[in-house]
């Protein structure tokens, strides 16, 4: 037949399965096609999306990509089924369509998008590397423009077209940014009603569906959404790490800020699909700094320099759209997260706050978006960011602009005004700094380290602050404040695609917790906590529930995401009914519900009844969650509108429980 | 209703795999000791260290997937076992600890393991 085989051993990534397998295999090669036969039982390659292949082979490994491998299935007893194999298909949402060769590497690359700008790393091979554009800038500004019939985003920064954009072109309306601010959130959502008063256009209608977003092109609003803004954003960022690397990128680590929920996770995760990118690992921003704290006392240790023992640090990122706040203890490579909290105040919102102060009637001056006020907007916005910028360094600034239509702004803003302004803000990274060392049961004298990342670390209000709530004196130094979260995500992209470094700078794990509580609604509208805040990862709890009703058949699940005690205070993730159960007085059922979260973030909910139990009883149900995709804001008012109490359940008190 | 019946037959064999996990978050007398590797008169930070090591043996992002249920299983160990220490316990060892001990399934006898049955 012409088949060439070799024994082998291959690894293989499964999509919606985390982690690697490693199975023993033959390798034929039949025409241009390798053929993947497994020895032994199969159950692990009978799939139909795969992600990654390694072949292994004496000493030498190869990254194979879905193009040039089928996988022929084998039965359990190991028997070949005639002439069937699965070809190994990327997930439908990874339209990735790569001409790959068979020997390239794919090691995950790191994303860091932030609000305001944007970075990639990948790992070299011996480190971490930033990447530049042909500006020259690591951190590329996150927008895309629209002009005519040309879009362009802010990794090339319209260098490849006549004119590069100036921040004056950002602000006129035809450009989006703050993608990840809006990206996943209903229009009632307080972040997106600050958002109107952005240059381009945020429509809301207050009933929980996705805001309308446009940008204008030729004096006409041309509507898009956050998630074809950022994917078209992607594109031009994957062009730039392929062109440096010379050969097609198919994964990706992306930081994200701990208050993302789980529902626009799965958005981010659905931009970067249309982008063709998978996302490997989804990494809370101060876990993948923590990373790169683990790498470094590490290192210390191999240079004899450090003791080896238990570091433990406090981690607070504050950007442009977000500020979050970790604990994390770091001994032999392993960085342990202890506690994560985060709340969506950051530098923009300190912006709004200035403008709004130095300009009473701000407020009106958005109305409408025309072209003039759009422009009066943008004029305002650079003077006052400048001016915030400037004052991380002086002890007062002048704030002096024509804004047209005879309005001047001409006003001079000290620190203690700046403080007084913005104290809202600064309360709110208090509090989940508290939170943090409370969740994590640590003294502010048990931290060895306080690490500040992000734009807004430069703010010397947010700087007294953090180091002041931790008693330290002074912050950690070896750690870049733009470049932390990056490098972290790039080194995880290049532990979680399996390579190893002779040197030891890769043996490194993360030790991930989950940043929000996960639950049900029971007992009328309360959450019930299944999971709660702060469970190290990979994390798999239950509780039993009961009927409110004699003789109730039906029961819905309708699980939540969230820190508050009502479950509409939450975000609901999804729902689903239980049905079938045997006629019983009420609370004499027991209906257990189970969740699972796996390494790579995956949340399963399993559902049924538990008590009685004989052959008359249902199946359990297995729901990956989120599963809504829209409407969230009256998906449970309908439900209770529907329903009212019919098929509510209630917690089974724990005296109750065997 | 038959449509969802056949969407869910596949999955026939998860609740046996449900209530299994439902037993074990119910605290069965589970020798967490052993899991880690330590004693009842191992301090908090040996425990913790046995916990790392483990951790980097078996956690999925190096073992794969098959880490999955004994990641778990070290994470209920480790929680049960540190529930009531805090971190300056460091050093100490138990048997003065009194009030602090965990009495999850185990008594404060620093006797033999089996003290229960």
């Amino acid at each position: 037949m012409g088949l060439v085989f070799v024994r082998c051993e291959a690894v293989v990534q499964r999509r919606g399965l985390p982690g690697r397998r490693a199975v023993s295999a033959d390798l034929f090669r039949r025409g241009g096609r390798f053929i993947l036969q497994p020895r032994l039982n199969s159950s692990v390659l009978g799939g139909d999306s795969w992600l990654s292949i390694v072949v292994k082979r004496g000493k030498t490994s190869r990254w194979c990509s879905d193009a040039d491998i089928a996988i022929r299935s084998t039965t359990s007893k190991g028997k070949r089924m005639a002439e069937q194999f699965y070809t190994v298909a990327s997930d439908s949402e990874t339209t990735g369509e790569d001409k790959s060769q068979l020997s390239f590497p794919d090691v995950a690359i790191g994303i860091d998008i932030g609000t305001s700008k944007c970075s990639v790393a990948i790992w070299n091979g011996h480190q971490v590397e930033l990447l530049k554009n042909t500006r020259n800038q690591k951190g590329m500004r996150s927008y895309v423009m629209f002009k005519d019939d040309t879009l362009s985003a802010g990794v090339t920064g319209g260098a490849a077209q006549e004119s590069a954009h100036e921040e004056r072109d950002i602000l006129s309306g035809s450009a989006i940014f703050n993608m990840k601010r809006l990206i996943g959130r209903m229009d009632t959502d307080e972040v997106v009603q600050a958002s109107k008063t952005l240059p381009f256009l945020v429509q809301t209608l207050g009933i929980g569906v996705r805001p309308f977003i446009a940008a204008l092109v030729n004096n006409m609003w041309r509507s898009t959404t956050p998630e074809e803004v950022l994917a078209i954003f992607l594109l031009e960022l994957k062009a730039l790490v392929e062109m440096h690397l010379k050969h097609p990128v198919r994964n990706a680590v992306l930081t994200i800020p701990v208050a993302f929920s789980r529902f626009q996770q799965t958005r981010i995760e659905r931009a970067f699909a249309m982008a063709g990118l998978h996302v490997l690992r989804l990494m809370p921003e101060p876990t993948a700094v923590a990373l790169l704290y683990a790498q470094q006392q590490q290192q210390l240790m191999h240079d004899n320099m450090g003791s080896g023992i238990e570091k433990i640090a406090l981690i607070f990122n504050m950007g442009a759209g977000y500020s979050d706040a970790a604990v994390a203890a770091t001994a032999g490579g392993v960085s342990q997260i202890r506690a994560l909290s985060g709340c969506t105040v950051g530098g923009e919102d300190i912006l709004q706050n200035i403008m709004r102060h130095v300009l009473p009637n701000f407020d009106s001056l958005y109305d409408g978006h025309t072209v003039d006020r759009i422009k009066s907007m943008g004029l305002l916005r650079i003077a006052t960011q400048d001016a915030i910028h400037k004052l991380a360094n002086q002890e007062s600034v002048d704030i002096n602009i024509d804004l047209g239509n005879g309005q001047k702004v001409s006003k001079v803003l000290d620190h203690s005004e700046f403080e007084q302004v913005n104290r809202a803000i600064f309360e709110k990274c208090e509090k989940i700094i508290i939170q943090c060392l409370v969740d994590a049961k640590l003294e502010p004298e048990d931290i060895n380290d306080v690490i500040l990342v992000g734009g807004c670390s430069k703010i010397p209000r947010i700087r007294s602050l953090v180091l002041g709530l931790c008693k330290k004196e002074v912050s950690y130094k070896n750690i870049d404040a733009l470049e932390a979260a990056v490098s972290g995500a790039a080194m995880e992209g290049a532990i979680a695609s399996g390579v190893t470094d002779p040197s030891g700078s890769l043996d490194l794990l993360t030790i991930q917790a989950t940043p929000m509580n996960l639950g049900i609604r029971a007992d009328g509208n309360n959450f019930a906590a299944i999971i709660p805040r702060n469970t190290t990862v990979p994390a798999r709890r239950d509780m039993l529930f009961t009927t409110t009703h004699d003789n109730q058949t039906e029961a819905l699940i309708a699980v939540y995401e969230g820190e508050g005690e009502q479950a509409e205070d939450n975000h609901l993730l999804g729902y689903f009914k239980i049905a079938g159960i045997p006629p019983a007085p009420k609370g004499s059922v027991e209906i257990s519900v189970c969740m699972d979260i796996d390494a790579s973030n995956v949340l399963r909910v399993f559902a049924g009844v538990v008590k009685p139990q004989g052959p008359a009883i249902p199946p359990f149900i297995e729901v990956r969650m989120p599963t809504l995709d829209d409407g969230h804001g009256w998906c449970g008012q309908a439900l209770a509108k529907m329903y009212g109490k019919t098929i509510d359940l209630a917690v089974l008190p724990k005296k109750l429980q065997p | 209703g038959s449509v969802h019946h056949e969407l869910i037959r596949p999955n026939h064999y998860r609740p046996r795999n449900v209530i299994r996990c439902c037993s074990t978050a119910r605290g069965r007398n589970k020798d967490y000791y052993q899991v880690l590797g330590v004693t009842v008169h191992s301090t908090h930070q040996e425990i913790k260290e046995a916990y790392r090591k483990l951790q980097k043996q078996h956690h999925p992002d190096i073992a794969g997937y098959k880490g999955h249920d004994y990641t778990l299983l070290l994470n209920e160990a480790y929680k049960v076992l540190t529930r009531n220490l805090s971190r300056h316990d460091d050093g100490k060892s138990r048997a003065g600890l009194g009030s602090g001990y965990p009495r999850d399934g185990y008594s404060s006898w620093n006797g033999p393991l089996a003290v229960e049955s």
